[in-house]
């Protein structure tokens, strides 16, 4: 008795390593190196060798004991024996070894189970046990049997589909029937006689109502039909059979879990190649699940969904391209596997230490040279790649039209390294695929010319990413005078410009009242295109002076109701033409009183409460005289500046020392005007401190200084430089300012630091106190998406930066199964956010609308919570 | 200023005896012949050591008409200029007599523009590529690639490259733009993982400039269709130190494709911004995305204020790609050098001293000048100058001197000939400028054949010393004929000289070059004496 009992500890024991072994072995091997069924006939092989090995371990079948390997060495004897390994070479030329100073460890095996009383009682439970399992088999065998023969058949065109399915999974069986009932929760195929394919009532329910779509239902019928098709029912019986009659063993239990899991991947298999939608079935296994909840696998029968680690092990590898995922046999690999299997149970049923053979190895390695490579304690597929790396694939489309985009350039920063771990291009298809990505965490970048950068964070290995570009909005047309002629881009007098036509981009930024003007283009033969607008809303203006229509700025269609252009992603608003109108043009002079003889002064004439540009520029003569010529009628503000010193392309600059400013507004109307005194006056000053959003000392990564500069709310037609630093410590004046609004910007903040809403300051009052200019840290958004009924990682949280100066940039963030998301190291500001769909298939665009996207404000700082709602799918599942 | 232009106005009269007059005449297209209203045309009345140079001038109408009044006696040079441009002006000699001249009129040739596509190996546009206008011209003694303008490629791939001269032969390349560096390019160390990108590309669609075709507009034309498929290599990288004189640190560099390059032609320079970063605090760098060629890399260590001082120290070097990374360079910047210079007379000096000065300008060949950068210097004749703090770099050397009688006879570095060479800095040589004081003029007549002057004729003098087609571009000098067929030379080396009158347009191009080098024999030799005064007359020939 005792006898029967270590044999089988002592095979269970071994067992245990040799199913290690074998697991480890196809958990490292690639997995494009054997296929589900192969392995599938791996783990029959083991769990035969599980059943035999203890048989080995009776008396009888004990292996000798090991002779002894004479090793001569020639330094130094030594009388240690080893086992006899009869794949060791022959000893060849030995070199001297150092003594081997720890003697070799005995471990106490194998264990002798002493003839106690306890072990009596435990063969009877185990005895009882498989008695009761076989019984339960028979019971749920006729069970099944039973629900067979009640299941109504279905309609006879679903049951030709069945016949379909095992003909498209092949092999030698014909007939099969296919019926409903609802006394099971899952599909099942039964068998061994009268093939059927039975499906839950409440399937056939969800596919009229549309619940599940044929195509799903062809997806679980292949399934099955597979298992028909591979005879699972006959081995699934001898596999329960087998379970029940040990009962007690560990290892066959576990051996006969893999068997289990290996099945069902064998049959997606067959599912995969015969729809060739991985993507789609992984979703249909996920709704199976959602529709029949998550059952124990049905002892006599196969079903399509089991338990759910299985399940997640089946869609993880259903999504894993790299894999192979072909439903033959692959005998010569299967053959490499066994004889390794074999030969590792050949040394567990012949040698006393197998699985500890470190110091075989060890010694060996010392004295003998390198060891074969089936000695070493390695298993790995014969391309070996490192352990962790893994092939990543994915796609970038455009958002707008869902076209597949080529020549997109992806980098992948991984944590901590200089060097980017991939830097990739789209193929025609728009897909990538990195290779040898190792595991772990990257930041992605996605560019393209035209399209707005798009970066976020992925985890490797992970589901391949779906990417979207946004494409920028195109503005185009012509500008022309009033005789239909395409206005000059400039007009030089020997370097000089005299004349000059502009279109001006000017934007509407979130939480702003004024249009900020953006950048300027030049309109070469007339003609002009923006093609680089991030979305976002945009007015349009031409600003010319020194042309045969004079000078004047008009806002598309007119300065009244300049129109909005709105840009989600790929816009092209063609056909924006502007012409210019002589009118009623007339003079505008008069004269300066000069603080000093032979002083310039710049002037511009602007339009009230259209800031950014003046319409007519000039500079005084020596006398302080000045003129504007062909100026519309209208209202203007006339600017006075000076003195200057210089001028750039497009303004004069002021010169260093003191200045003077005047303004005036005045009334063109049809007539000139003539004989205007402007009156001047000193420059206005006011101070400045730097202020941390709830302290007085810099946040960290704000520095303690940062550089002041102004930009004009007023068109005043001049640069002013401003070298002022301000700082946490003490308000700095900032002087030489003429009596006008402006908005007040810091710089040089470094990297990690932002400025929250530049502040206005009017100088045409007095201003109390210093303006606080606020800096704060990076800010950033957590937060939770909603998505009801779906699943929240079926959908990706797209944040567009806003008001950024670029207002070109796009982060993406793939929720987690809880809905959680977050951005992190954002610069304080408004941003707009969205939770669109990120399946592959989905044609829905990720910037829909920029108007209807939520709003965020991010101060910096501490980071901003966000609850998201996700769109609710307009076809089912996305 | 205003009392000096009078000055300068009442000395004219003086001088002149005459009473003052215009200068008039219309503006057309060469070929259209149409009227061309808003050209600026000026001339300047000429400086004198008291006075400076007053401006006059007049736009043309709408039938393409001017005036321009007030002249006192003298010659003039009078420029038009195109309102959209500011290079190529159209210019005539002028002498004035005290009488109003009129039908002094411009035949105008207007520039024409090439447009065109570029597209990837997938035929897709690329946006965002500089597409230039080379020109493949002598200059300094060889042959090279010269950058003659450049246009970006825009959302759909299209550039416009305007402002091309007409019958002059220009290549197009096409570019990745220029951008930001970073000390230390992320591009994957191992070369297998990185991706492809594109390289300079010809026009039509030739890696290498041997195997580019010329584009030769007529005037006024627009060239489309001029696309241009971009060509990728694998990308290599370069890593290295810079080191400065001082301690390690942080250096401005910039890097960039050479022949052509940024610099100077000789008929005017174009400097593009080229990819530019800062090293890492010790002087480290590593730049990636170049494909095979030559490149320039340029290394400064800013001083406090780069507006007044120059770089501290500086260094320029050429480094080659062939088909790997180059690994652990170290370039070694170095602070400016103090050049030392002499005037001296070429043989005796002249009896009576010279009190008139020239100057000297160094002229950097592949950069622009740098904030507080001075290669002037000054000198009496004979007499020594120093450009104190001189960068180790190229230079062309240019010598002023506007004294009658008096030529530049030769300009040497070391043993070393700079006058038609550049000026590779780096030995602690002197610079001496030989002055001749033997010179003399040629005085060219230019007649038809029924004896009438021609005036507006290119006059060519070619010293018989120019032994190919290089010398000859650097030694050729050139003139116009006034509206009297009359052109003076300024003051040559005595010596004999190849004489020539023609209408043909010709450059620096090597085709224009090669037809005046095959047509020499046909010029009218002169031999200046010295001192001596040659007066030549000629008809106009065909160069070809």
């Amino acid at each position: 008795m005792n006898a029967v009992a270590s044999a089988l500890l002592n095979g269970a024991i071994l067992s245990a390593f040799l199913a290690a072994a074998v697991w480890l072995c196809l958990r490292l091997a690639p997995r494009h190196f054997l296929n589900a069924a192969t392995r599938h006939m791996v783990w029959w092989m083991v769990l035969g060798i599980t059943i035999a090995l203890p048989v080995f371990q009776l008396p009888v079948h004990r292996a000798r004991p090991a002779k002894p390997v004479q090793v001569r060495l020639p330094a130094v004897e030594t009388t240690q024996t080893i086992p006899r390994i009869s794949a060791l070479p022959a000893p060849r030329e030995v070199k001297p070894a150092r003594p081997i100073a720890t003697p070799l460890p005995r471990l106490p095996f194998p264990i002798e189970v002493p003839a106690t009383g306890w072990l009596q009682p435990i063969l009877w439970i185990w005895v009882t046990a498989s008695a009761l399992l076989l019984v339960r088999l028979l019971i749920d065998y006729a069970a099944l049997n039973r629900r067979k023969r009640r299941a109504k058949d279905v309609p006879p065109p679903l049951a030709a589909r069945a016949v379909n399915w095992l003909k498209i999974c092949g092999g030698k069986r014909k007939c099969v029937r296919l019926a409903a009932t609802d006394e099971i929760d899952v599909p099942v195929a039964v068998g061994p006689r009268n093939l059927s394919i039975l499906i839950p009532a409440r399937i056939m329910v969800a596919l009229e109502s549309g619940g599940i779509s044929d195509d799903a239902l062809d997806q679980i019928g292949l399934h099955e039909a597979a298992h028909l098709a591979r005879y699972d029912d006959y081995g699934l019986l001898l596999e329960r059979v087998i379970e029940a009659l040990f009962a007690l063993h560990p290892v066959v239990r576990w051996i006969t879990r893999q068997i289990d899991l290996e099945r069902e991947i064998a049959c997606d298999d067959f599912v995969v190649q015969a729809t060739l939608r991985p993507r789609s079935y992984a979703g249909c296994l996920a709704n199976m699940v959602e529709l029949c909840g998550v059952v124990r696998p049905a002892l006599g029968a196969a079903p399509v969904a089991d338990d759910l680690s299985h399940l997640t092990r089946r869609v993880e590898l259903l999504l894993d391209t790299t894999r192979r995922t072909g439903t033959r046999l692959l005998k010569a690999r299967l053959t490499v596997v066994i004889a390794i299997v074999v030969a590792l149970a050949c040394l567990a049923g012949k040698t006393r230490l197998v699985a500890f053979a470190s110091p075989v190895v060890q010694y060996a390695q010392q004295h003998l040279g390198p060891l074969p490579a089936l000695m070493l304690p390695r298993f790995a597929a014969p391309q070996q790649e490192p352990a962790s790396a893994q092939e990543l694939e994915g796609t970038v489309v455009e958002d707008s039209s869902g076209g597949a985009l080529v020549g997109a350039e992806l980098r992948f920063h991984g944590a901590g390294m200089r060097e980017l771990a991939a830097d990739l291009e789209t193929d025609r298809e728009g897909r990538f695929r990195a290779p040898d990505l190792p595991a772990g965490e990257y930041s992605v970048d996605v560019s393209k010319p035209n399209y707005i950068t798009t970066s976020f964070r992925l985890h490797v290995p992970g589901v391949a990413p779906a990417v979207r570009l946004i494409r920028y909005g195109v503005i185009e047309g012509e500008a022309t005078d009033s005789g239909g002629r395409p206005l000059p881009a400039r007009i030089l007098d020997q370097g000089v410009m005299l004349g000059m036509a502009r279109i001006s981009v000017l934007v509407k930024k979130p939480g702003r009242e004024e249009f900020q003007f953006l950048r300027q283009t030049t309109p070469e033969d007339g003609r002009y295109r923006i093609f680089d607008l991030a979305p976002g809303n945009y007015a349009l203006a031409l600003w010319y002076y020194g042309l045969k229509d004079g000078m004047g700025m008009q806002f598309y269609p007119d300065n009244t109701h300049p129109r909005l252009f709105t840009v989600s992603g790929g816009e092209e608003y063609r056909d924006i033409n502007f012409s210019t109108t002589p009118g009623l043009a007339s003079r505008v002079s008069g004269k300066i009183d000069l603080p000093k003889p032979e002083m310039q002064f710049a002037l511009a004439l602007g339009i009230p409460d259209q800031p950014m540009l003046p319409i007519a520029r000039t500079v005084t003569e020596k006398d302080g005289s000045f003129q504007f010529e062909k100026v519309p009628s209208g209202s203007y503000d006339l600017f006075v500046a000076g003195p200057t010193g210089g001028y750039t392309g497009t303004e004069e600059i002021l010169a260093p020392g003191e200045s003077f400013y005047g303004r005036a507004r005045i009334q063109v109307a049809g007539q000139n005007v003539e004989g205007l005194t402007v009156a001047i006056s000193a420059a206005r000053s006011f101070s400045v401190v730097l202020r941390s959003h709830n302290s007085e000392s810099p946040e960290p990564g704000c520095p303690q200084s940062a550089a002041i500069s102004l930009t004009p709310l007023e068109p005043w037609g001049i640069f002013f430089p401003t070298n002022t630093r301000a700082s946490f410590a003490a308000a700095q004046v900032v002087p030489n300012l003429p009596p006008g609004r402006f908005r007040v910007f810091a710089g040089e903040l470094g990297s990690g630091c932002y400025q929250l809403n530049p502040p206005v300051v009017d100088l045409s009052s007095d201003i109390a106190g210093p303006v606080a200019v606020e800096l704060a840290a990076a800010g950033s958004i957590h937060g939770v998406l909603h998505a009801g009924s779906a699943r929240p990682s079926e959908f990706a949280v797209v944040l567009l930066d806003a008001e950024g100066d670029t207002g070109a940039e796009a982060q993406i963030a793939f929720p987690d199964a809880e809905g959680r998301f977050r951005f992190e190291g954002l610069r304080p500001g408004r941003y707009r956010i969205a939770a669109p769909p990120a399946a592959e298939k989905s044609s829905r665009r990720w910037v829909a609308d920029v108007a209807h996207m939520l709003e965020v404000n991010v101060p910096g700082g501490k980071p901003v919570d966000v609850e998201l709602a996700a769109p609710v799918p307009a076809g089912g599942h996305p | 200023m205003r009392v000096s232009a009078l000055l300068s106005i009442l000395a004219g009269i003086a001088i002149a005896q005459a009473p003052n007059a215009s200068i008039s005449g219309v503006v057309r297209d060469s070929v259209t012949r149409q009227p061309l209203a808003n050209y600026a045309v000026t001339t300047d009345v000429n400086a004198t050591k008291d006075a400076a140079a007053r401006d006059v001038k007049s736009i043309t109408d709408d039938q393409g008409h001017y005036t321009l009044s007030d002249l006192p006696s003298g010659a003039y040079r009078i420029e038009v200029n195109n309102p959209q441009s500011f290079d190529h002006p159209l210019q005539r000699q002028i002498t004035l007599a005290g009488h109003d001249l009129e039908g002094v009129d411009f035949s105008f040739v207007m520039e024409g523009s090439i447009s065109g596509k570029v597209l990837d190996e997938n035929k897709e546009p690329v946006p965002g590529m500089r597409v230039y206008l080379v020109s493949r011209q002598y200059y300094l003694g060889t042959l090279g690639y010269f950058l003659k303008g450049a246009s970006h490629t825009n959302d759909r791939g299209e550039y416009t490259l305007s402002h091309a001269l007409a019958g002059h032969a220009y290549f197009i390349m096409a570019e990745k733009n220029a951008r930001k560096l970073a000390a230390h390019s992320d591009v994957p160390l191992n070369p297998k993982l990185r991706r492809r990108v594109p390289m300079r590309t010809w026009y039509p669609n030739v890696p290498a400039k041997e195997g580019a075709a010329a584009v030769i507009l007529s005037p006024g034309e627009r060239r489309e269709g001029i696309d241009i498929q971009v060509k990728k290599s694998p990308s290599y990288c370069i890593q290295g130190t810079l080191v400065t004189p001082h301690a390690a640190a942080a250096l401005n560099f910039s890097i960039e494709g050479q022949q052509p390059s940024s610099g100077s032609s000789g008929d005017g320079g174009m400097y593009v911004m080229k990819p530019f970063g800062t090293t890492s605090e010790d002087g480290e760098f590593r730049i990636c995305d170049l494909t095979p060629g030559s490149y320039r890399m340029t290394a400064s260590e800013e001083a406090a204020n780069p507006n007044e001082h120059q770089p501290l120290s500086y260094i320029a070097a050429t480094i080659a790609i062939a088909d790997r990374d180059l690994s652990n360079l170290k370039f070694a910047a170095t602070p400016g050098i103090p050049l030392n210079g002499e005037v001296v007379w070429d043989g005796e000096p002249p009896q009576t001293p010279v009190s008139a000065s020239l100057s000297v300008w160094l002229q950097p060949l592949l950069r622009s000048g740098m904030g507080g950068e001075e290669t002037n210097a000054k000198s009496s004749i004979p007499g020594t100058f120093t450009v104190p703090d001189l960068l180790m770099d190229e230079y062309a050397v240019h010598v002023f001197l506007k004294v009658p009688g008096l030529y530049v006879k030769d300009v040497t570095y070391g043993a070393k000939s700079v006058s038609y060479a550049p000026l590779q800095v780096g030995s602690d040589a002197e610079l001496r400028v030989i002055i001749g004081h033997d010179g003399g003029t040629v005085r060219v007549g230019v007649a038809d054949k029924d004896g009438n002057p021609v005036g507006d004729m290119r006059v060519l003098l070619v010293p018989v010393e120019a032994g190919s087609e290089a010398a000859l571009q650097s030694m050729l000098i050139t003139g116009t004929t006034d509206q009297l067929g009359n052109y003076t030379s300024r003051t040559l080396a005595p010596g004999k000289y190849y004489v020539a009158a023609s209408s043909d347009y010709f450059d620096a191009t090597p085709e224009s070059i090669g037809k005046i080098w095959q047509s020499r024999s046909r010029f009218q030799e002169v031999d200046l004496a010295a001192k001596g005064s040659s007066q030549v007359s000629l008809e106009p020939m065909k160069i070809d």
